[in-house]
This record gives C-alpha cells, sequence and structure tokens, in this order.
C-alpha cells in the first residue's frame, strides 16, 4: 500500500481538478508550453502558475503535447508574422527597441521572430480555445467518462483491486 | 472514476510553491558548482572552432556579485603547428557591468590581459579532431575556396611545376601523352577542318559545276546535222545565233573562272596543308604543359617558392575577416534612429534592435595588454590597447581599433607593432591591418617540398612589414620580407641538380621577397618577385636547358609522325578532286567548242548563200 501511495496521489491530482474551467484552463496552460521557450521568465512564470494553481495536469500535458505537435509545421508562418510585427512595422519599432533595452524584457525572446509570432497566434487564439475547450467539456465529458465507466475495459478496471485499494485509499484521507 | 466522496477544495495549492523553490534551488547548486566548468568548456570549444586548433583554458571562475570573471592559462595553439601555442596568456580579468546584464547585455568596461608567451612547447596535440557531430559554424571563406571561388589563383599559385623536376632528370618518353592528347592538339583540329571543308567544297564542286544548262542542250540540238537541214529550218534558227553566241561567251567566261577558283583553292588548301608545321610549335607547348614540365625560359620562379604560402595567407587573413564581418555584422536599416540588425538562428532569426545611448549585445570597451618579460625566454613585453570590441558595431558606432607593440627578446622577436581597425558601423565593412616586426629568427622555413627538390630557409635573421586593406569586396595587401645572414637547405635526389643548386645557395645569404595581392576575391591580381626565384630559375635553366630541348624535340617529333599520316591522305584526296574537276572542265569545253563550230560553221552557210545569191 505505501508504494502505491505516489500513484494514488498522482490520480488525485488529475481527478480532482476536473471541473470545466480547470481543464479549459489547463488546456489553455497547456497550448502555452507548447509555443513558449523554456528558458525564459514566461515559460518560469507559467510553470509556477501550473505548480500553485489547481489546473488538470493530465489536460495540460495532453494539450501540450498536442499543441507541440500541431506547430510543428507553423514555424514559418509563425516567423513570418513575427518578421511582419518586428521589422516589417515601422510604427512598432520604437516599440520594440525600448522593451528591447529594458531590464528582464529581452529574455522573453520576443525579438525572436517564431517567438513573437507564435505568441501573437496563441493570443488570438486563446479566447475562442478557452471556451470552446470549456463548453465542449461541460457538454461532452459527462456522457464520455459514463461510458468509459460502463465499457468492458472501465468495468473490470473498477472490479481490480487495484481500484478498490484506491477507493479505500480515497474514503480514508477524503481526498 | 470520479467517487462522490470527492471534495472541492480551493483553487490554490500552497504546496505547489515547494516545486518553484526546489527548482530555484537546483539552479543556485548549478551555478555555484557546475556553471563555470561548462562555461569553460563551452569556451574551449567555440574558441577551438574559431580559431581552426584547440584552445584551452586552465580556469575560469565568475564572480556574479563582484561582476567579474577571472581566466588563467589560456593556451591557443597553432593552426600549422599543432604541437607549438601560437599565443599562451597567463590571466585575462574581466570586469563587467550587472545593470546591463539584467538586460541580456554583456558590457565590460575593461579587460586585463597580461602574461603573455609566445610559441611555447604543447604538453598535448592541438590539432583540431573532425567531430561530426559537433555544431556547424556557417562556411568560412576556406569553405568557399572549396567551392572554386579562389580556383584560379589556387590553380595559378598552388601547381608548382618544380614537382616534376623529376622527370627532366630521368627522360621521359611522351608518345603516350601525345596519343592521349590528340583529340586537343591544334594540328589535328585543323587538318580535321580542312579535311571537312575539302570534303563540302569538292561535293558542292560536283553538284553544281560544268552542268550544261537548258540553252545549251537545245542549241546543242539545233545545230545537229546542220547539213541535212531545209533551208526553211536553217532560216528559223538564224535569229537565235546571235544570242547563243553571247550566252556562249559567257559561258565559257564562267567555266574558266570556276576552273581558276578551284585551282586556286586546291593551293588553298595545299599552302594551309603545309602551314601546319608553324601549329606544332605551339602543339609542343601545350603537350609539355600538360605534363607539368617547368617552363625554364621564364626566369623568375617566385610564384613556384611563394605562391603556395601566398595562398595560404591570403585564405588566412581571409579567414578572419570573414570572421569578423559574420560575428560583428554591418547594417543597412537605420530609420528612427533604430538601428536594425538581424541574426539568424537555428530557430528563426532574431532582431537586434539598437538605439543611442544603449549598450550593444556585447562590448568589451577596453581590453588592455600589459605583460612584461619574464623568467621564461617565450614571455615578451606586450602594451597596447583594444578599443570597442563588440558584436554590433552599428549600434556602438565605434570601429574597433587595436594598437599593440611588444618584444619578445628571449626568442629573438623584437619590436613588433601591430595597428588593426574594424570599421563595420556603416553599410560597407572595412578592415585595416598593418604589422610590422624588426627583427625575428626565421628557422627551418620550407620554400619548396617535393619529392624532386626540397629547399628551405635553414637559419635567417628576418624582418616583416605587411599592410592590408579590406573595404566591402575590394582586397588591397602589400608585403615584404627581408632576410639576411641566410643560411639554405638544398635537398635532391639528382646529382647533378644537387650540386649546382648547393653550388648557387651556399654562398648565397640573402633573401627579399615582396608581393601584392588587389581586386576582389573572384578575380584577385597578384604580384611576387624575390632574389631567390629568379636564382633559382637560372641554376634550373643552366641545368636542365639540354634535357628540356630533348623533350620538345621528343614532343614535337611524336606530333609530326601523328599529323603526317592523315596530311598524306588528305592531299592525295585533294589532288585527285581537282584532276577530276579538270576533266570535267575539259570535257565541258569541249561541248562550248562543238556548239560554237556549229555555229560558225552555220554562219559560214548564210554567208556563202548571201554571196550565191549576190
Amino acid at each position: 500500500m505505501p508504494m502505491l501511495k505516489p500513484i494514488f496521489t498522482l490520480f488525485d491530482l488529475i481527478r480532482l481538478e476536473s471541473s470545466p474551467l480547470q481543464v479549459s484552463l489547463a488546456i489553455l496552460l497547456g497550448a502555452f508550453f507548447a509555443v513558449t521557450p523554456i528558458l525564459t521568465p514566461q515559460f518560469a512564470l507559467a510553470f509556477v502558475v501550473l505548480c500553485v494553481v489547481r489546473l488538470n495536469l493530465l489536460a495540460t500535458l495532453a494539450s501540450y503535447c498536442f499543441f507541440t505537435i500541431l506547430t510543428i509545421p507553423l514555424q514559418n508562418f509563425f516567423g513570418h508574422i513575427g518578421r511582419h510585427l518586428l521589422v516589417l512595422t515601422p510604427t512598432l519599432r520604437r516599440l520594440w527597441a525600448g522593451l528591447y533595452h529594458w531590464p528582464i524584457f529581452p529574455f522573453t525572446e520576443f525579438n525572436n521572430t517564431i517567438v513573437l509570432g507564435s505568441a501573437v497566434v496563441f493570443t488570438v487564439i486563446s479566447i475562442p480555445l478557452f471556451l470552446t475547450s470549456y463548453f465542449l467539456y461541460r457538454i461532452y465529458a459527462p456522457g464520455v467518462f459514463l461510458r468509459i465507466q460502463q465499457s468492458r475495459a472501465g468495468l473490470s478496471l473498477r472490479a481490480s483491486l487495484f481500484f478498490r485499494r484506491y477507493l479505500d485509499h480515497v474514503s480514508k484521507h477524503g481526498a | 472514476m470520479s467517487p462522490n466522496t470527492a471534495r472541492k477544495p480551493g483553487w490554490f495549492r500552497p504546496k505547489g510553491f515547494l516545486i518553484p523553490f526546489i527548482f530555484a534551488g537546483l539552479v543556485v547548486f548549478y551555478v555555484s558548482f557546475f556553471a563555470d566548468y561548462h562555461l569553460k568548456k563551452q569556451v574551449e570549444k567555440y574558441a577551438s572552432l574559431v580559431n581552426g586548433a584547440v584552445v584551452n583554458i586552465g580556469s575560469l571562475k565568475t564572480s556574479l556579485l563582484r561582476g567579474e570573471v577571472h581566466v588563467r592559462d589560456v593556451q591557443i595553439a597553432h593552426h600549422t603547428h599543432p604541437n607549438r601555442n601560437l599565443i599562451e596568456i597567463e590571466s585575462i580579468e574581466i570586469r563587467f557591468l550587472w545593470l546591463p546584464l539584467l538586460s541580456g547585455k554583456l558590457v565590460s568596461p575593461r579587460v586585463r590581459i597580461a602574461g603573455i608567451h609566445l610559441f611555447t612547447a604543447r604538453d598535448s596535440f592541438g590539432g583540431l579532431t573532425f567531430d561530426p557531430d559537433g555544431p556547424a559554424l556557417p562556411p568560412g571563406i576556406l569553405d568557399r575556396v572549396a567551392t572554386g571561388l579562389y580556383e584560379p589563383l589556387r590553380k595559378e599559385l598552388g601547381d608548382t611545376p618544380l614537382r616534376k623536376l623529376g622527370l627532366l632528370s630521368t627522360g621521359l618518353g611522351t608518345q603516350a601523352r601525345v596519343d592521349q592528347m590528340l583529340a586537343q592538339l591544334g594540328t589535328t583540329k585543323r587538318i580535321a577542318e580542312i579535311e571537312k571543308e575539302i570534303k563540302t567544297q569538292t561535293a558542292q564542286w560536283e553538284k553544281k559545276t560544268y552542268q550544261p544548262e537548258s540553252w545549251l542542250e537545245s542549241a546543242k540540238d539545233s545545230l545537229a546535222d546542220i547539213a541535212d537541214k531545209s533551208p526553211r529550218q536553217l532560216a528559223e534558227l538564224r535569229p537565235s545565233l546571235e544570242n547563243w553566241k553571247k550566252k556562249l561567251l559567257v559561258e565559257r567566261e564562267d567555266a574558266n573562272a570556276t576552273h581558276q577558283q578551284v585551282l586556286t583553292l586546291a593551293e588553298n588548301y595545299r599552302a594551309r596543308l603545309m602551314k601546319l608545321d608553324q601549329l606544332v610549335s605551339e602543339d609542343v607547348s601545350l603537350v609539355r604543359n600538360s605534363l607539368g614540365l617547368p617552363l625554364l625560359d621564364g626566369s623568375d620562379f617566385t610564384h613556384a617558392l611563394l605562391g603556395p604560402k601566398l595562398l595560404n595567407s591570403i585564405e588566412r587573413v581571409g579567414y578572419w575577416i570573414d570572421v569578423s564581418r559574420r560575428r560583428m555584422p554591418t547594417t543597412e536599416d537605420d530609420s528612427d534612429g533604430v538601428v536594425l540588425m538581424e541574426r539568424v538562428t537555428d530557430r528563426g532569426s532574431e532582431i537586434v534592435f539598437g538605439k543611442k545611448s544603449t549598450y550593444p549585445s556585447a562590448l568589451l570597451m577596453s581590453i588592455q595588454f600589459a605583460s612584461e618579460t619574464g623568467a621564461d625566454a617565450h614571455q615578451g613585453k606586450v602594451v597596447g590597447e583594444l578599443k570597442n570590441f563588440t558584436t554590433d558595431p552599428p549600434i556602438w558606432k565605434k570601429p574597433t581599433t587595436l594598437e599593440l607593440e611588444g618584444d619578445f627578446p628571449g626568442i629573438g622577436i623584437r619590436h613588433i607593432k601591430l595597428n588593426a581597425a574594424i570599421d563595420h558601423t556603416s553599410s560597407v565593412p572595412e578592415e585595416k591591418l598593418l604589422l610590422s616586426v624588426d627583427a625575428f629568427p626565421l628557422t627551418d622555413w620550407t620554400l619548396e617540398n617535393t619529392p624532386d627538390l626540397k629547399l628551405k630557409v635553414a637559419k635567417a635573421d628576418a624582418k616583416v612589414n605587411f599592410e592590408g586593406f579590406f573595404v566591402g569586396n575590394d582586397v588591397s595587401t602589400q608585403w615584404t620580407i627581408l632576410a639576411s645572414h641566410v643560411e639554405y637547405g638544398v635537398e635532391t635526389r639528382f646529382k647533378l641538380m644537387q650540386e649546382a643548386l648547393t653550388a648557387a645557395f651556399v654562398p648565397f645569404s640573402s633573401l627579399y621577397a615582396s608581393g601584392l595581392v588587389r581586386g576582389k576575391p573572384e578575380a584577385l591580381k597578384f604580384e611576387l618577385t624575390s632574389n631567390i626565384g629568379k636564382k633559382l630559375g637560372g641554376v634550373l635553366r643552366d641545368t636542365f636547358r639540354h634535357s628540356l630541348a630533348a623533350v620538345d624535340d621528343n614532343i614535337r617529333q611524336n606530333i609530326l609522325d601523328q599529323i603526317e599520316f592523315p596530311r598524306r591522305r588528305i592531299r592525295e584526296q585533294l589532288v585527285e578532286s581537282v584532276s577530276r574537276m579538270t576533266d570535267k572542265y575539259n570535257a565541258y569545253n569541249r561541248t562550248l567548242d562543238e556548239v560554237q563550230q556549229s555555229i560558225q560553221s552555220l554562219s559560214g552557210k548564210k554567208k556563202s548563200v548571201r554571196q550565191a545569191r549576190s
């Protein structure tokens, strides 16, 4: 039983933060991770948010994987958008120049064409993505969960020793 | 999976703060114990790649709080002598500013370099081993040489004919080479041309000339059997007689002219075939050049001796110019007071926004060299300063300058003076390099190293002067090297040559060489002169004059043998064609004569009838 405790804790983390808001915000955060370079302040900040705010970890991970794969063929597109904003729009040039010389700001890599392009695209799609995932989850998730529970795999899992132990753990810790 | 027992917790997970703190602790741990080592390894790796030979750093310690970096015992291996260090530096102290560091900029107001040693022996081999998985730098000028940018120059300077001296000494058969090059020889091409022309011409002659025209055929038919014709028939023919007479005259003139033309052309072809002998001399040179034999009639061998060295120097200087231009790029975009620079990375492009009164990404304002002579003979006195060394010259708006003076009395190097300027502040990059060394020992300086001839300066006292200006794509450099008390080393496997060269070079104790290179990389013009090149030319000419003449004769005879048979064949073809044309001409003339006689007899008949009537 003590050996299974970390696994049960992980299950708790995945199971508990499963409200539509928590899941859709987690999807948004996963998409943000997918378009942001790792060694940047915004990535560190998002990581702190992921650690501190109760969001669904499984949804974050799934969203990160999905959007990482999705953005691979879009790098050139992001690059074009970034170049357009950084180089080909003279009106914004003074703004970028100002930000470039601020403390900390250059570490965000906003002056990289792909990073800026992907950040802009993320900003544009973030609200539709949030709303879509929120409503889809709210409408379809209960039905999907019910179907999984009633499926052969779901029934055999519920009948397993592991699941009974997990139910014991839940009743004992009240989590 | 979602039991009803689950309670609703709040939005925040207080224990979650532990994870970022653990990460922060790990970062501090890494920076305290491992960052310096990894930074040292990275700097060594990058510097080695740029230098083309290994760069080692003894120790590197950073102190972020004090804003200092201390580097000790830097060894920069020589790229062509990997068992020696080009430079060894005892200590480098770098101070950097904190505030720009927060904006991701490395700005150092002062760097101090002390304890400079030259040409020290290395403990380990300093050559670079190729690492296929290593980071790839953008192609440098050396790579561009491989793509053929300097190909003509490389070919001209790098292919020394002295490699083939052995061929002259041992004698060589040229038959195989002549056979091999037959299609490329001028004489063979000319013969093929003439043969083709004759064939075409003969076909034209056969087709068009001496063919009786329609009027002639009808005249001939009409005038046949005049005696049997009735007076009425004769009277009908009479109006045409004058016309035929005129045409006959014209036809005869044409036939004569054509025949004359045939004879003239035939004579012309014969003359051209005879002139082939003049082309043979050119072919001899062609074959001889293909054998790579030295042209001993040229009296100066400076190109052969110093050409490869000049090429290496051009490539090396060009490489550093290229590195500086890639790492310190210029820009053309300077609008709204914002200088825009672009750096291509493996993930997109990084745009640098320069503004007035801001720092560039990396800047070393002043690097001071302060080295004194010490117990080690290789350590010398070096004083000077490198100013405004930056990755973004258009932002800093000041050119990088270097002024350096040095003395290394322990190894005999006196008064090195180095002035350099890298001005990439405008759209056209400019570099300047002035170097002079008043005295340095020249030892084992190889001038020629082939299996047939090894010539080197074993020992000498030398001085050198170099000036180079690079503006955009234009290169202008010149250099001079003077040496006295020179002891030459000559080694060859041919006794005759060994004796001649030893006799010439042993008492010869001076060396003077100078050169200049100008123009654009794809069409560089160069000039090289030296007293040793002329000396070597003279010795080789005297030694090998007869051998080279024998080779020329051999080639000439082989070429003549090769062309003799086709020449005779063409001549015979020509004679045959002309004779056939002459026969046709004679036959045609006979036809014309017949028609003329008939016309004359008809005219005679007309005259006699008129007389009888009267």
